[in-house]
């Protein structure tokens, strides 16, 4: 079970994920909010540097505005909620938090509980 | 809603009459023979854009580093729709070197022997765009 972050407004469901690059082994851990709404997980561009993940295809993504975006992608491994996804193929965008969308919450049975402010991520 | 200020003497040196509160209503445009040539915006709106050029040019970086097997890509692509639609092909010096149904299975061989660049990407005749609608309210991270 783990708690919201109550950092965010409103308070939203954020675990930790270590990132690994498959092919130099290189790894960073960081919060990663999750995200039912996105198709595909996304890295913050400052990971990307950190790891110097080289890109091995790109995405087009529709943003909340419907507006459309090339993007370099990369695969992964992540560790999250004691499961490890190995070559997922994420993309990324400068922001703070990785967000966990739904190709990875489709490893999971995912439970919320907005009223108590806990969630709970279960490989069944 | 935006101002049009119109240059008609090309060689003046100009001074454009101009008052700040202006631009909160928008933008000035300056044109000259009928063509904008200029755009004056308030400092603060053009720091945002800047950050915004900023921010595309670093993607564009990496996507840069694919041209080349992204260009041989779209011209395999007609001859791939035929013989490998649905899969995920891996190319490589401008060639096929592999391909499965299985996008990771696929990049872990591929990563194995790749001495080179990679391009990885489904054989579909438009591409797939994914759904990412969550922006973040920031105005500074690293990139």
């Amino acid at each position: 079970m783990y708690r919201y972050d109550a950092g965010e407004h409103p308070p939203a469901a954020v675990v930790q994920v270590r990132v690994s690059d498959p092919v130099t082994g290189n790894q960073a851990t960081l919060s990663g909010k999750l995200d039912t709404g996105a198709a595909i997980s996304v890295l913050p561009s400052a990971t990307v540097a950190d790891l110097d993940l080289s890109p091995q295809s790109d995405v087009w993504v529709a943003g909340y505005d419907a507006q459309f975006i090339q993007l370099p992608a990369y695969f992964v491994t992540l560790e999250v909620a004691e499961c490890r996804i190995e070559m997922l193929k994420v993309t990324a965008s400068p922001r703070t938090h990785m967000l966990l969308g739904r190709d990875v919450l489709s490893h999971f049975v995912a439970t919320f509980d907005g009223k108590n402010l806990t969630f709970d991520l279960v490989d069944p | 809603m935006s101002t049009t200020v119109t240059l008609n003497e090309t060689q003046a040196a100009y001074t454009v009459p101009f008052d700040e509160s202006v631009l909160a209503e928008g933008p000035v445009f300056l044109e000259r023979k009928g063509r904008r040539v200029a755009v004056i915006i308030r400092a603060d709106e053009f720091e945002v854009f800047r950050m915004w050029q900023d921010s595309r040019s670093r993607q564009q970086k990496p996507l840069d580093r694919l041209q080349d097997e992204r260009a041989a890509f779209q011209r395999l692509l007609p001859e791939l729709l035929k013989t490998h639609r649905g899969q995920f092909v891996a190319i490589q010096g401008g060639h096929l070197i592999d391909a499965d149904l299985d996008e990771s299975a696929l990049a872990r061989r591929t990563f194995l022997r790749a001495d080179k660049p990679v391009y990885i990407q489904e054989v579909r005749a438009e591409p797939r765009v994914y759904e990412l609608p969550s922006p973040e309210v920031v105005r500074h991270v690293p990139l």
